[in-house]
């Protein structure tokens, strides 16, 4: 079946894609890593070379006059086998002593000088195409430079390294995807089972009909031969007999249909809305039976992806380790030799190797200095501990050890657990025989530590690949499975009761298409068959006509454009489309006052704050003004057209944002991209009120915000991770390119005649009026100044403003500001919908709606006191739960407060005063957010907007409890 | 004054045969004529200067005039200097400085030099002894120079560096009033960097000249006192008889350190942390060259110091007294007296 393929397509499609993202976020990491345990490693080889040439220096030795410079630097080579070369190079460049004797007396690339001269430390690493380069300064002891140093590594071994970490890693991947996408297809196959079943019962009708037909008890031929008078009892003959087999096609397909109690079909959940049509009634059923069968599947799907990705994680990780264990040997190795270096050098100048002196304080600063070391120990041939680091002593101790340290003196046992290190041992000779052995341990869970960033980003990448193909799977199944179901169901009822004014337009190659377009057919015959004898009749007789007429208008027979054809939008249509254009929009939400902030020149009117807070201003004017404009427009010209039209601005406003170099611009085609996202999302919606829509109002409402909000999640986070791997500017204009795909996505799935019907206010200026309206109702206004306007200044203000700015001066990059953004709306998503169902009464709202806004406050006055990256996160988390708890409920107290002005005006007008009223207040809020910024600094600004907020909430509270309405009939909400 | 370009081209008429063509980067259009003002000879310091334009591939005449520790020679050199119309003139040490540029309240023009550019090198305390206003700027349009004092924290974070001290002695000559400053920096570091210092002054004898046979009394009256160290700051007499000195230390079983190279590297101090001479030579010279070749004014270069001093371990004392140091010092120290030097 054409479904069934498809689904698996998809499936194994959006695996791939995940996995293909996985490694490759893995293969760049590995390569990161490696990379930087190679500068790393480099950069404690060369202080062994610049060291011992300084104190030449210092002893009054020219440059060129150093001898012992050829041994030292053909040492470090021996010693670091990838080393290709290191020369020494006087001030102009020309090299004075090089590993390679052909070297001498050349001069030295330009690039490296360059390199040189523009550290800022003694030292700097660098990668390029072919080696790793090291460079270092040769500092006079008046901090003159006198020369420098490059030490040249091969790329030969590393680039071995990755190929074949990528090697290894790819292997398992296919693995993964090949085991994952066989489970996957035999779990879809066995999950279709019940789609099967239905579609084989429609199958079994269709056959039914044809056979009916072929024993000529089809409804294809109206007989009316003869005579007006004649002719009119003909008809009424002709009329019962139709019935009689309509009748009996309804039997069959209800006997055919009857298949559908075999299945599992779960109870509708009973909520009735006024929208419906007769034409709905089995529509509950039949989507519930859709998505009932269709849930498995996209669980499996689901499961799929997060499985893989785990093992996937799991399995790269134990690579990780692999492959990069050998760099830290060799570091391990580095690490002894140059203590070896130092002993035999103390030994050399006279000091007994049994009585060297702060040998534990010297190892101690060399693990210090290393991270990945977590012990170092020196122990004598025998192998017992002579010195070590880790020892924990006060200065005054230090005095015992101007005696003679004997070997006797024992230590206790270093703090940091010895289980979790990797141990390397090394002998030193001195003076030809063994002397003892160095021993260095490694700490195991270094790599892990490397890795951490990357682990992050991978299971944000994860989760939102998951939700991102939930949103896609749903889609396309709602599209593809039960939206031709649905149609066929529709024209069977209509048929079934004997309206045969409609068609439906499908290109399906399976059961559905096939009954589908054999009711078609049938369909068009009769109508142009009716068609054919009308004529005939109208030349003849005109009772007859009459007649006629009246068996058209029984059978919805020869309507002026009969049969037209069966629209079914529904709100899946839009899913795809929205998700992909919100998700774009979003991508900038973790960083852009920091853009702006980069942006920012100093202007004599405004201060800094307020400057930046400025495209947020902006916007939300911009949307707030354009709404009730598009709603017009949508209305007139159609959401789908809305849609597309409102791309234009979005798509162009994000490549200028991409472009702009100032203030100005930049607010500019922001301003654009608020025209085309008010277009847009109003456009959505009218799509969803429509008539012609299936549903509910409150389910494709509910669907609508869910789109919104997924998507603002996945965007945020994704947007975060994108700008601090390739920048701001790239992101704006991947989030152009992604809105492109949302226009074909749009134009290829947005039904043209939707989004028609929808009640239009006889009053143009609806808005203000309404405004004025809602205004008059004193309840309402302190809902509005104590809960709502406050919970959209949290919004507005502390999290899409302030939490960028902040997180990023406390160091965090934009992919760690992507994440914390990411858990508010994780916390709304999850939790959001399970609490709105379960509060009913007008005072449990109350009390919820003003403790949640309660809670939000205390979360920001509780932790701004720390100047931390998890204060902000702690906050950001309570926010977002206090935010899921009331962010719904608030919709239906402000309709229940209303309910006077809801009467008289409708829901949209009181919802849509609302919300600009809403608007209105979060960019007053913003502003004296900005300003308050600029005067007390960030932790203040967030305790102060907290506590307003707790006094708020506690106003609301107070003034519902004194007024609180003492008949509890009149406070139950659910009609 | 700086003298004028039209002198300058003057000398390079007057200069017959072309220089050898310079192979640094920066040309040099004609050979200098440096006057070079010493107190004992030419010594380190001195040599280190010249050495610095011989590395630097000018061409340079040097005209070394050698006080020989005799004040009143100074005023023929300013006469000389001015005769000779040399292009820059180099004193070592304080009394050859102050007899030829003066102090900043007292420099006279008709005694001091004060229209030829004069680089100061191995002054203890140029401020202090009233030369310059500070190290930031001389304050005199044609002086400057470079400091060799080790800052006195420097130096003991460097003692400290070979072992943590609770109890340093000091032993000093209140005859000299550079040594009795240095005690009073070193007793108020002493608070800051917590620990105790012991004075014990040179006795006097009627004439109020130190006595030598006093030192090692005054040892022992330290070792009483229970020092790590004792500590030598700035003291000419003590550096006269180090020998003496550190010698009588060791038998008693204590170490000295010193601010004086020369101690520990010809004498037997343990210890010694302190401004090369040589570098500091190096450093006048490539003050010197600031001013010859890129024509920068003196009153706008800040008085140098070096950025790395001298770290001296005495390993012939440091056995002897079995005081040996540890690794992390070797890194950076000069050994003397090591086993494989000997």
């Amino acid at each position: 079946m054409n479904v069934l393929f498809k689904s698996i397509l998809c499936m194994i499609v959006l695996l791939l894609f995940v996995l293909g993202l996985l490694f490759m976020l893995s293969s760049f990491k590995f390569q990161t890593v490696l990379t930087n345990l190679i500068a790393n490693r480099l950069s404690a080889t060369s202080p062994v070379i610049y060291e011992s040439i300084e104190g030449a220096l210092d002893l009054g030795l020219g440059l060129g006059e150093i001898q012992n410079t050829e041994r030292v630097i053909l040492w470090v080579q021996h010693n670091n086998p990838g080393i290709q070369s290191i020369d020494i190079f006087n001030i102009n460049g020309e090299v004075l002593y090089s590993t390679q004797k052909q070297r001498l007396g050349q001069a030295v690339a330009p690039y490296i000088l360059k390199n040189l001269i523009t550290a800022s430390g003694h030292q700097s690493q660098m990668e390029l195409a072919a080696n790793f380069l090291s460079t270092f300064k040769l500092l006079n002891n008046y901090n003159q430079r006198v020369g420098g140093g490059s030490i040249i590594y091969l790329k030969d071994d590393y680039n071995r390294q990755v190929i074949k970490f990528n090697n290894f890693l790819l292997l398992r991947t296919a693995i993964i995807f090949i085991a994952f996408a066989i489970l996957a297809s035999i779990g879809i196959l066995a999950a279709f089972r019940g789609l099967r079943k239905y579609l084989n019962s429609i199958e079994d009708s269709h056959d039914k009909i044809r056979d009916s037909e072929a024993k000529g008890q089809n409804v294809g031929f109206i007989n009316t031969n003869g005579l007006p008078a004649v002719e009119s009892e003909n008809a009424l003959i002709q009329m019962d007999n139709f019935d009689n087999r309509l009748f009996t096609i309804e039997r069959n397909i209800a006997s055919a249909t009857s298949a559908l109690d075999t299945l599992d079909v779960p109870e509708s959940d009973g909520s009735y809305d006024e929208n419906r049509t007769e034409d709905d009634v089995s529509y509950g059923q039949q989507t519930e039976l859709a998505s009932h069968m269709v849930r498995p599947i996209i669980f499996i799907m689901m499961g799929t992806l997060f499985l893989s990705s785990l093992i996937f994680a799991y399995i790269s990780f134990i690579d990780f380790n692999r492959f990069l264990e050998p760099e830290l040997q060799k570091k391990a190795q580095l690490i002894a030799l140059n203590i070896d270096q130092d002993l035999t050098k103390a030994v050399e100048v006279g000091i007994p190797f049994d009585q060297l002196v702060g040998v534990d304080e010297y190892l101690d600063s060399i693990a210090t200095e290393f991270n990945e070391v977590t012990h170092l120990e020196v122990q004598n041939p025998t192998g017992k501990t002579l010195f070590q680091s880790g020892q924990i002593q006060s200065p005054d101790s230090n005095l015992n050890s101007s005696k003679q340290l004997s070997v006797t003196d024992r230590r206790l046992p270093p703090a940091r657990d010895r289980s979790k290190s990797i141990n390397y041992r090394y002998p030193i000779k001195i003076d030809g025989h063994n002397s003892g052995y160095i021993n260095v341990a490694i700490d195991k869970d270094f790599i892990r530590s490397q890795l951490d960033s990357i682990i992050y980003d991978n299971v944000v990448i994860l989760i939102i690949a998951v939700l991102v193909a939930f949103q896609i799977m749903t889609a396309l199944f709602l599209y593809y499975v039960t939206g031709p179901i649905e149609r066929l169901n529709m024209l069977i009822n209509l048929q079934v009761r004997g309206n045969f004014s409609k068609f439906i337009k499908t290109r399906g190659g399976d059961s559905v298409g096939k009954v589908a377009r054999y009711l078609s057919r049938s369909a068009k015959q009769l109508n142009a068959h009716f068609r054919d004898r009308r004529d005939q009749l109208k030349a003849v007789s005109g009772e007859g006509l009459r007649v006629i007429d009246q068996i058209a208008r029984r059978y919805g027979l020869a309507q002026t454009d009969s049969p037209s054809a069966l629209i079914r939008a529904s709100a899946s249509d839009i899913r795809i489309p929205l998700f992909l254009f919100a998700f774009a929009e979003e991508l900038q939400k973790s960083f852009l006052p920091l853009f702006v902030r980069q942006l920012y020149k100093p202007n004599p009117w405004l201060n800094e704050s307020v400057v930046i807070s400025l495209p947020i201003v902006v916007w939300l004017t911009i949307v707030g003004l354009a709404a009730p404009f598009s709603g017009q427009w949508s209305k007139r010209f159609g959401s789908r057209n809305i849609f597309l039209c409102g791309l234009i601005p979005s798509v162009i406003g994000f490549l200028g944002c991409s472009m702009a170099q100032t203030i100005l611009e930049f607010v500019l085609w922001r301003g654009a991209t608020a025209l085309g996202y008010a277009m847009i999302t109003i456009a959505c919606q009218d799509y969803l009120l429509g008539k012609n829509v299936a549903g509910s109002r409150n389910v494709n409402i509910a669907i609508f915000i869910g789109i919104v909000i997924t998507a603002t999640m996945c965007g945020t986070a994704i947007g975060g991770i994108l700008a601090a791997r390739i920048g701001y500017q790239s992101t704006f204009l991947i989030a152009a390119g992604l809105m492109i795909f949302a226009g074909f996505a749009g134009y290829q799935m947005l039904s043209s005649d939707a989004g028609a019907g929808i009640e239009v206010t006889e009053k143009k200026s609806g808005g203000l009026r309404g405004v004025r309206m809602i205004f008059g109702n004193r309840r309402f206004l302190v809902f509005l100044f104590c809960i709502a306007i406050p919970t959209n200044i949290l919004m507005a203000a502390y999290l899409w403003y302030l939490v960028p700015l902040y997180l990023f001066d406390l160091g965090a990059t934009t992919a760690e500001i992507g994440r914390t953004m990411m858990v508010y709306y994780l916390l709304i998503i999850a939790i959001g919908g399970a609490v709105s169902k379960k509060v009913t009464t007008m005072n449990g709202l109350i009390l919820l709606v003003g403790s949640g806004s309660l809670l939000s406050g205390i979360g920001l006055v509780a932790f701004y006191q720390w100047h931390n990256f998890w204060a902000v996160v702690l906050s950001v988390t309570s926010l977002g739960l206090a935010h899921a708890f009331i962010k719904a409920p608030q919709i239906t107290l402000s309709l229940e407060i209303c309910r006077m002005e809801v009467h008289k005006a409708g829901h949209n007008v009181v919802l849509g005063s609302l919300r600009v009223l809403e608007r209105f207040g979060s960019i007053i809020g913003l502003l004296i957010g900005a300003v308050m910024i600029d005067s007390y600094g960030y932790q203040n600004a967030t305790g102060s907007v907290g506590i307003g907020v707790c006094a708020a909430s506690l106003i609301f509270l107070l003034f519902f409890f004194i007024n609180r309405n003492p008949n509890p009939d009149e406070s139950s909400m659910l009609p | 004054m700086i003298r004028s370009k039209l002198t300058f081209t003057l000398i390079v008429f007057l200069t017959c045969g072309l220089m050898p063509p310079s192979v640094n980067s920066e040309q040099q259009d004609q050979s200098f004529t440096i006057y070079m003002a010493v107190w004992r000879g030419c010594e380190d310091a001195c040599k280190g200067f010249q050495d610095y334009f011989r590395e630097e591939g000018l061409d340079v005449n040097f005209i070394v005039r050698d006080a020989n520790r005799d004040k009143t020679r100074l005023p023929e050199f300013v006469r000389e200097a001015r005769e000779l119309k040399v292009d820059l003139v180099l004193t070592w040490g304080t009394s050859v400085t102050l007899g030829m540029i003066g102090t900043l309240t007292d420099s006279d023009p008709v005694k001091h030099i004060t229209d030829i550019p004069v680089v100061f090198m191995i002054v203890a305390d140029p401020v202090g002894a009233g030369i310059i206003e500070s190290y930031e700027s001389s304050g005199r349009i044609n002086v400057t120079g470079t400091s060799n004092r080790v800052p006195e924290e420097v130096q003991m974070k460097a003692i400290r560096a070979y072992r943590y001290f609770k109890h340093l002695g000091i032993i000093y000559n209140t005859n000299e009033l550079n040594s009795v400053l240095n005690v009073d920096k070193i007793r108020k570091l002493a608070k800051n960097m917590r620990f105790d210092l012991f004075e014990s002054s040179i006795d006097m004898d009627a004439n109020g000249k130190p006595i030598a046979e006093s030192i090692p009394q005054k040892i022992k009256e330290l070792i009483d006192r229970n020092v790590t160290f004792i500590y030598v700051g700035s003291s000419s007499f003590l550096m006269r008889q180090r020998d003496y000195l550190t010698n009588s230390a060791i038998e008693q079983g204590v170490p000295i350190v010193s601010a004086y190279e020369e101690m520990a590297r010809k004498s037997n101090a343990l210890l010694a942390v302190a401004s090369r001479y040589y570098s500091v030579g190096k450093l006048a010279g490539f003050q010197a060259k600031n001013i010859l070749i890129k024509k920068l004014t003196p009153i706008d270069l800040p008085i140098l110091s070096l950025s790395r001093y001298s770290y001296v371990i005495n390993m012939q004392t440091a056995r002897k007294l079995k005081l040996y140091p540890p690794i992390k010092v070797l890194r950076y120290a000069e050994i003397v007296h090591g086993k494989s030097q000997k």
